[in-house]
């Protein structure tokens, strides 16, 4: 992606054995771009260039391959190496790799890490999936609260190398409750000799280990920090979260809603990576489910069945009423969705969305009334048949704006009582609620049809 | 929000007119928290409460404060105080509100404002929207590669103040072009007498001015940075886009992106603070849109008048069929804008996606064909039931193509692909919907 001649020029270093020249690669460039350029080759010449570079440096490139490849490079080499690079990882990335093994394949492996690193493996395996504690990292760098600023940037010296930060430094007492919190930048605008507690801010804004991981991204989002700590609930210190991880979870989550109101179950791999089968049952799901549902519009047709059969031109305009109120419903329901999502609505505020909504419907379906009554007036009489084209309009405008205001209170009210009963609000999507909106428009267009034209 | 006891606190300050409690609550607290628990109060106690403390630590909090608030509080702030307050914001947040600001209020401000400030605005103020100019920060750390790790560290304590980060520290020449990159970590490592130019990273990551934010947010987020050097097209250092803003364009963007495929233009406020007629316009404009797109359908079904008499049951499946192909295409179309969102498509890899869309067009169509034949032989003829189904399995493939192609081309036509709605798909599927089942019908019927 970056430079676009370091691919042809790594494989010349396969060709010839440029061991020199591969070791260089893995220490010049940025682990990322390392990464994303041995993407590209065959999980064996990855290992090739992979080990030329030490420990330590092939552990960071090896963080940045995308999950599906780094499961593809271990299962290439053996376990002695496997549990070696795990060792170097950073606990937080080696986790989630160990969360797609097999539990028979992570058992095999354990035995061969460390104690302290197998410790700190299983305590993170053992945090549910979404919560604070399955995405923060133990490597944090902690200070106590009576040394003086010279002895904290000595310290800080020595944990510095198998830190994820040492911007943002905690301090903790001797049973690891947090006490305080202070940056690097005002550790090195300190005099020496002050002591940490009196720079430090003892304020601090924490999340608990079992807190969900978007409650964390959204703090960090709101706050600007780098990293946040996270605390058991002895207030004692367990981790931190830093913002790399907050950007890849709000991306997952943005992801997720998005599916969603697709009406697509979310993928957790890249599109292209998914496999077919996977692909297509997360779709099937919904699309069959959707299709059974719109099922029911036939019964609601086959019901009028004298009516369509006296006016056939009332079948004409079926698709155009019941598209309206799917289309008004989607926006509402979108709405909605991400504005419950961002947390700028909350349950409590439901009689207000529901009023705003009220007034919106029918400000939308007054103006799509009175442009559906022109359409259906200027339609020629040889389509019409016997019915008459003013009554005709009246039915068309008053379908049009009662099945618009009637999709958007379904599309705004849906999102909320999922919320409700601890649906994802997200499963209203678009696609749902026009099929939800398209039976009850159905009886909605006949019902008025027959006040006036039978 | 984070402490509920707060607000009750500030509120009795104020009547007590407890000037040391508003101060230390000004100076205590992280500023975000001040800010969120200030914006609970009427304007001017906002203000009685931010003159307690400096005014760099005013600016401080007032950058947390939401960017209609700040509106607000700056219609009702005097002239002079307001453009002390600007003179100590930070760059980027400046330029935010100033953009929002009347033409002729910011002409007033403006004078008012240090020269160099003034300088550092206008030229924010002239990059594109969406830009990486538009987001980035100008006070970054800087250094010469030539100083010594211990000279360098003297430098930045003196720097640090007024810096947005000093942890990413950026090495450049006397024409400020690029030379290399070091963090504070690497420095705070290094040995004191070692040069700045032995310990830097040479192969700097930086993005143009010009370069879109979702690219710069993209980037950031691979590579795990805090900061990104923005450089010119001469290659010289012009800025740094920092963490943080990254954080706020990807929301953004997101909102966006949800937005469009929800057939609403996107709103800048949050949902309850958007204005109603603004609201109105943003989907108003949409559904007349789609209603206009829904003429086109009954247009084309009224050109099937004589079949509709004559094989009554074919309207009775109508809604059945189009929204099938709605359905569809509106998965493919979400994959397919968020996949575009992220990168993960290419011009290369945009074919494989739309074989791959073909197939699973198939494979589901000829899934829901095969329910909807089991329900029509219910009601109607196996042959009628056939057509029914056939229809389901066409639509269904063309919908996904359609879901696929569409925004693939919009992209490619330089717009934003999720212009492509969910509503839009489901609009010109029906059209294309109408078509195929009559032609089938028509087909398979008239014998």
């Amino acid at each position: 992606m970056f430079d676009p001649l370091l691919l042809p020029e790594l494989r010349e270093m396969l060709i010839e054995n440029d061991d020199a020249a591969m070791r260089e690669f893995c220490n010049v460039f940025h682990p990322g771009v390392v990464a994303e350029n041995l993407e590209a080759l065959s999980a064996a010449d990855c290992w090739r260039v992979l080990s030329q570079a030490d420990l330590h440096r092939r552990g960071e490139i090896f963080e940045f391959f995308r999950r599906p490849r780094q499961m593809a490079l271990v299962a290439t080499i053996d376990k002695p190496h496997v549990s070696a690079l795990l060792e170097v990882m950073a606990p937080d990335d080696r986790v989630d790799l160990l969360k797609k093994m097999e539990q028979s394949q992570i058992e095999s492996l354990l035995p061969l890490v460390a104690q302290a690193e197998r410790d700190d493996i299983r305590k993170l395996l053992s945090y549910p999936e979404h919560s604070a504690g399955s995405i923060m990292t133990t490597e944090y760098a902690s200070l106590r609260e009576d040394m003086s600023v010279k002895d904290a940037l000595a310290q800080l010296r020595l944990q510095a190398p198998n830190r994820e930060t040492i911007y943002y430094v905690y301090v903790i007492d001797d049973a690891r409750r947090l006490r305080g919190f202070v940056s690097l930048r005002k550790l090195i605008l300190a005099p020496l000799e002050t002591r940490v507690a009196d720079i430090m801010d003892r304020d601090v804004i924490s999340v608990r280990v079992e807190d969900d991981q978007e409650d964390v991204a959204r703090k960090i989002a709101r706050y600007d920090f780098i990293a946040m700590p996270v605390v058991d609930d002895q207030e004692r210190l367990v981790g931190i979260v830093t913002h790399d991880d907050v950007l890849d979870v709000l991306q997952q989550e943005a992801t997720e809603d998005v599916h969603r109101l697709g009406a697509v179950q979310p993928l957790t791999e890249q599109y292209l990576e998914s496999d077919f089968f996977t692909l297509w049952y997360k779709r099937a799901t919904w699309l069959s489910l959707l299709f059974v549902a719109e099922l029911f519009t036939f019964t609601a047709l086959a019901h009028f069945e004298s009516e369509i059969a006296k006016i056939v031109a009332l079948s004409l305009f079926v698709p155009l009423c019941i598209s309206t109120g799917g289309n008004s419903g989607s926006q509402a329901a979108t709405l909605i969705t991400r504005a419950v999502a961002l947390g700028q609505v909350r349950l409590r505020d439901w009689l207000r969305v529901i009023r705003h909504e009220l007034a919106m419907g029918l400000a939308l379906g007054i103006t799509l009334g009175a442009i559906g009554f022109v359409r259906a007036w200027l339609t020629p009489q040889s389509i019409l048949g016997e019915a008459n084209k003013w009554l005709l309009a009246a039915v068309i405008s008053q379908s049009v704006a009662i099945i618009c205001l009637w999709g958007t209170l379904v599309g705004s009210a849906l999102p909320l009582i999922f919320k409700r009963v601890g649906v994802d609000p997200g499963v209203a999507s678009s696609p749902f609620v026009a099929t939800f909106v398209d039976v009850t428009g159905i009886v909605i267009y006949f019902s008025i049809a027959r006040i006036y034209l039978l | 929000m984070y402490d509920p006891l707060l607000l009750p606190e500030l509120r009795e300050m104020l009547i007590e007119n407890d000037t040391r409690a508003m101060q230390e609550f000004c100076e205590v607290f992280h500023s975000g928290v001040v800010a969120e628990n200030l914006e609970a109060l009427p304007n001017p106690d906002i203000w009685r409460v931010l003159s307690h403390t400096g005014l760099a630590r005013q600016a401080e909090i007032f950058e947390f404060v939401s960017l209609p608030r700040q509106m607000e509080l700056v219609a009702t702030a005097d002239k002079a105080h307001l453009s002390a307050l600007l003179e100590e914001m930070a760059p980027d947040d400046r330029v935010d509100l100033i953009k929002n600001m009347d033409q002729s209020q910011v002409e007033l401000l403006l004078p008012l404002i240090a020269q160099a400030e003034r300088g550092d605005i206008r030229k924010l103020l002239s990059y594109p929207e969406h830009s990486a100019g538009s987001i980035m920060t100008t006070e970054y750390a800087s250094l010469r590669e030539d100083v010594t790790v211990r000279e360098a560290l003297a430098q930045l304590r003196l720097q640090a103040p007024n810096r947005e980060t000093i942890y990413y520290v950026y090495v450049i020449d006397d024409a400020r072009h690029l030379h290399g990159f070091i963090s504070l970590r690497t420095l705070i490592l290094g040995r004191p007498e070692a040069l700045v130019s032995e310990l830097m990273d040479k192969d700097v990551i930086s993005v143009r001015v010009v370069d879109d934010q979702e690219i710069v947010a993209n980037k950031i987020a691979r590579y795990d940075f805090i900061a990104m050097p923005v450089v010119d097209d001469q290659g010289r250092l012009v800025g740094i886009v920092t963490h943080d803003d990254v954080l706020d364009v990807l929301q953004q963007e997101a909102t966006e992106d949800v937005h469009r495929l929800g057939a609403v233009g996107p709103l800048e406020d949050s949902y309850l603070s958007t204005p109603f007629v603004t609201l109105a316009w943003k989907r108003g404009i949409w559904l007349v849109l789609l209603l206009v797109a829904g003429f086109g359908t009954s247009f084309v079904l009224s050109h099937y008048n004589q079949e509709t008499e004559r094989w009554e049951w074919l309207v009775w499946f109508l809604p059945l069929v189009l929204a099938s192909g709605g359905n569809a295409g509106s998965q493919s179309a979400t994959l397919v804008i968020r996949a575009l969102a992220l990168g993960q498509i290419d011009r290369k890899t945009q074919f494989r996606m739309g074989r791959r869309e073909l197939f699973t067009g198939l494979a589901l169509g000829a899934g829901l064909a095969l329910l909807g034949f089991g329900f029509a032989c219910l009601y109607v003829s196996a042959t009628d039931a056939a057509v029914v189904a056939g229809t389901v399995a066409l639509v269904v493939t063309f919908g996904t193509v359609n879901g696929t192609l569409l925004p693939i081309v919009l992209r490619r036509a330089g717009m934003d692909p999720a212009l492509m709605s969910n509503p839009l798909i489901a609009s010109l599927s029906d059209m294309l919907g109408v078509l195929i089942y009559y032609n089938v019908a028509l087909f398979a019927l008239r014998g």
